[in-house]
């Protein structure tokens, strides 16, 4: 059921945008609708192996995270990119079929204030039911509950309205207890080459690593292994730098002497606002630890005149649990600005420009 | 025993107007369906042309339209005393271009009222002279933080991303000050029965209208005069209802609009507590009028002799009909009861549409 709403989902986002786009782009529309939050990625797991192609060995860990690499898990290389976006879960079900929400991860404050009033979707197990998040209404709005949603406006508002009157008529629509809540999504076309949508950054980094898998065959790329890692945005406790508990894992399981992270990097925050979305990837590695692989792709974006943009010393906890392993380790990200709102922006250009190095890195084989 | 008399005439009037006009138990869904299809329409205050056209478009033929420079939108059929004027708003609320700023982002006002914060960091769309332009609300600047202090998020505060750098690129894309303003809408189907979408308030009331106007037979209407009128700029001080009060000389005024319902999980449940779904209202007290207990009665009779399922509640909010009473008329209003008023989730029942529907073709036949 929930296969069959996807596919719908997948043929009208895909028809969202003209031709004109790449194919990592392709893929990334093909991936969009497909919800992921944290701790809730199969779906998306799902949807990856079914466009892997055959050859390497596909191995999961116990957090979840897809790895496709050599069956004997140690790789020259390995490209890591996370696979989870911000989402909620059903945490209840109120008398009046109201639904109530929380979420598993560390967030900007305004996250959830941006779904109040806005539609969401509901994936259950009998398929994905719409819902909207209420608001009060305005001619009757007291001056205490303005206040609380100007001022406070987070999940203890959250009461998503799936259209029914009682917990039993919620719970015969198919609904239960830890189900996925994701926002209802849609990729808006802005100025030039940018598009918007929720989690856009995200799923372009999942589509441009599945796309590397899928156009190196396993004799170009032998020692490669791709990795789409789970559980990023769920805290390490106690972890001096954060660090997301799936990179964690993914990076004692990793056995690569290079190691690529794939991420988003949000450029219209403080301390980096310098770097623009549309003017090329962003290279983040330590200055501290100049390695042959950040030396390399700089000299590639140099040959091939491709823009790229450098970030030194940026932390994040995807990137932390790398800083500790053994392996020569850049990031290169994707740069994005509003980044996890609904309207998470991305330079097309800028996933292409993405897209060279890396298969250039892969191609020429000299790593 | 007034009311009796009443029930006993309403009696009549519906038995002897049987067959006159079509069957009320003849239900169609195309409120619904036109209701689907307004809704979508973009109609800023002040900017209604296209939906005034679309419903001028979709009029039996049979007919005479007229529209003013404003796009209020009437016909009228009959003649003599009463004259019953029924009337729905065709604008909503939404956003003007104030600014292009040298960066290229837009800085705007307002049209009507409702929380600014409903629009940061979604999709919105710029009706320009070249066709519609997609942008984002920039969320505010510190947006990234965690454990931000919030404050109110007001009109001042929305700025809008296209995608350009320059002032010169966003005119580039054909856009100007003035320019209107909506969200990109969605219709959320929580069943077929019930939806939620933005300009429920008032292309419900359009809808309603707007299918009544094709199962009334006009030609049969007799010993009074009845308009029925698409009005604009509602929303901002019932600019286009007092244009046409002035011109009508109503009697009677039925404005056709949403009944701001506190079925909703913040909304206190002292007043308005009206369920969706139970049938059409009858806006009794609002924040603009006081119907005739008189009148009220007479509507909760014909709307028993009918059979069609009605709620009697008082809210908040004006009407249309107010401004035609300082000219002397009777404001009956008309709704249905909605939840989540003036935001983009306005939730209707289709029983309720239904019902309005079906109540407003047996006003037209046996109101005298």
């Amino acid at each position: 059921m929930i296969s069959v709403a996807l596919s719908m989902l997948v043929m009208i986002s895909v028809a969202v945008l003209n031709a004109e786009e790449s194919s990592v782009f392709k893929l990334t529309q093909t991936l969009f609708p497909i919800p992921s939050p944290t701790g809730y990625e199969e779906p998306l797991v799902e949807a990856i192996t079914g466009i892997l192609p055959s050859g390497h060995k596909i191995r999961r860990d116990n957090l979840g995270s897809l790895y496709w690499g050599p069956k004997n898990r140690g790789s020259q290389i390995a490209v890591c990119t996370p696979m989870d976006e911000v989402g909620y879960f059903v945490s209840g079900i109120n008398p009046g079929g109201y639904l109530r929400l929380d979420k598993a991860v560390y967030v900007p404050s305004l996250i959830d204030s941006y779904h109040l009033g806005h539609s969401m979707i509901v994936w259950t197990a009998k398929g994905p039911i719409e819902g909207v998040l209420a608001l009060p209404s305005l001619h009757i709005l007291s001056a205490e509950v303005r206040k609380e949603f100007q001022e406070n406006p987070g999940l203890p508002l959250a009461f998503l309205d799936i259209g029914v009157g009682s917990e039993a008529e919620a719970r015969e629509r198919g609904v239960e207890m830890l189900d996925a809540v994701t926002p209802w999504r849609e990729i808006t076309k802005l100025a030039g080459s940018k598009v918007a949508g929720h989690s856009l950054g995200l799923k372009c980094c999942t589509a441009l690593v599945l796309n590397l898998a899928k156009n190196f065959s396993v004799s170009q790329t032998p020692n490669a292994t791709f990795v789409w890692m789970s559980q990023t945005k769920f805290p390490v406790r106690r972890s001096h730098p954060r660090s997301g508990l799936g990179a964690l894992r993914v990076s004692k399981e990793v056995k690569a002497k290079i190691i690529i992270i794939v991420d988003v990097f949000p450029c219209d925050v403080e301390d980096q606002r310098k770097l623009i979305v549309g003017d090329g990837p962003v290279l983040v590695y330590s200055k501290d630890r100049v390695t042959k692989i950040g030396e390399r792709i700089q000299y590639l974006s140099r040959d091939k005149g491709l823009p790229l943009q450098l970030a030194p010393d940026y932390s994040s906890s995807v990137l932390n649990p790398f800083l500790k392993e053994d392996a020569e380790f850049i990031g290169l990200f994707l740069p994005v600005k509003f980044s996890q709102t609904p309207s998470e922006i991305v330079d097309i250009k800028d996933v292409e420009t993405l897209n060279s190095l890396l298969s250039a890195l892969l191609q020429e084989g000299r790593i | 025993m007034m009311k009796r008399n009443i029930l006993f005439a309403i009696g009549l009037a519906v038995f002897l107007g049987s067959g006159l006009i079509s069957q009320i138990t003849n239900q169609s869904d195309s409120a619904w369906e036109n209701l689907k299809e307004l809704v979508l329409i973009p109609g800023v205050s002040g900017y209604e042309n296209e939906v005034a056209e679309f419903i001028r478009s979709r009029l039996p033929r049979e007919v005479k339209s007229q529209i003013d420079d404003m796009h209020n939108l009437w016909f009228t059929v009959g003649k003599g005393r009463p004259h019953l004027v029924f009337v729905a708003h065709t604008d909503e609320l939404g956003f003007v271009v104030e600014e292009i700023t040298p960066q290229g982002t837009l800085k705007v006002s307002s049209r009507g009222g409702f929380l600014p914060q409903m629009y940061e960091g979604h999709a919105v769309q710029v009706h320009t002279e070249r066709g519609v332009v997609e942008g984002i609300v920039a969320p505010r600047p510190d947006y990234f933080q965690r454990d931000l202090e919030l404050s109110a998020y007001a009109t001042e505060d929305v700025n809008i991303y296209l995608g350009v750098s320059s002032q010169e690129g966003a005119r580039a894309m054909g856009i100007s000050e003035g320019d209107s303003i909506t969200t990109k809408k969605k219709i959320v189907e929580l069943s077929p029965e019930l939806l939620a979408t933005r300009a429920v308030d008032d292309r419900a009331g359009c809808a309603a209208l707007l299918e009544v106007s094709h199962r009334v037979d006009w030609t049969k209407i007799e010993n009074k005069t009845i308009t029925f009128a698409w009005d604009v700029q509602e929303e901002i001080g019932l600019i286009g209802a007092s244009r046409l009060a002035q011109k009508l000389d109503a009697d009677f005024v039925f404005p056709v609009d949403t009944f701001v319902s506190s079925a909703g999980p913040f909304d206190s449940k002292r007043f308005a507590h009206l369920p969706l779904g139970k049938g059409a209202v009858l806006r009794a007290i609002d924040s603009s009028n006081i119907a005739p207990r008189t009148e009220l009665e007479k509507v909760m009779a014909i709307a028993k002799a009918n059979k069609i399922p009605i709620q009697l509640g008082n809210t908040r909010g004006g009407n249309d009909g107010s401004v035609f009473v300082p000219l002397g008329a009777v404001n009956i209003p008309l709704s249905w009861p909605g939840t989540y008023s003036h935001s983009f989730i306005e939730k209707i029942h289709r029983t309720d549409l239904e019902a309005l529907t079906d109540l407003i073709i047996a006003l037209v036949r046996d109101w005298e």
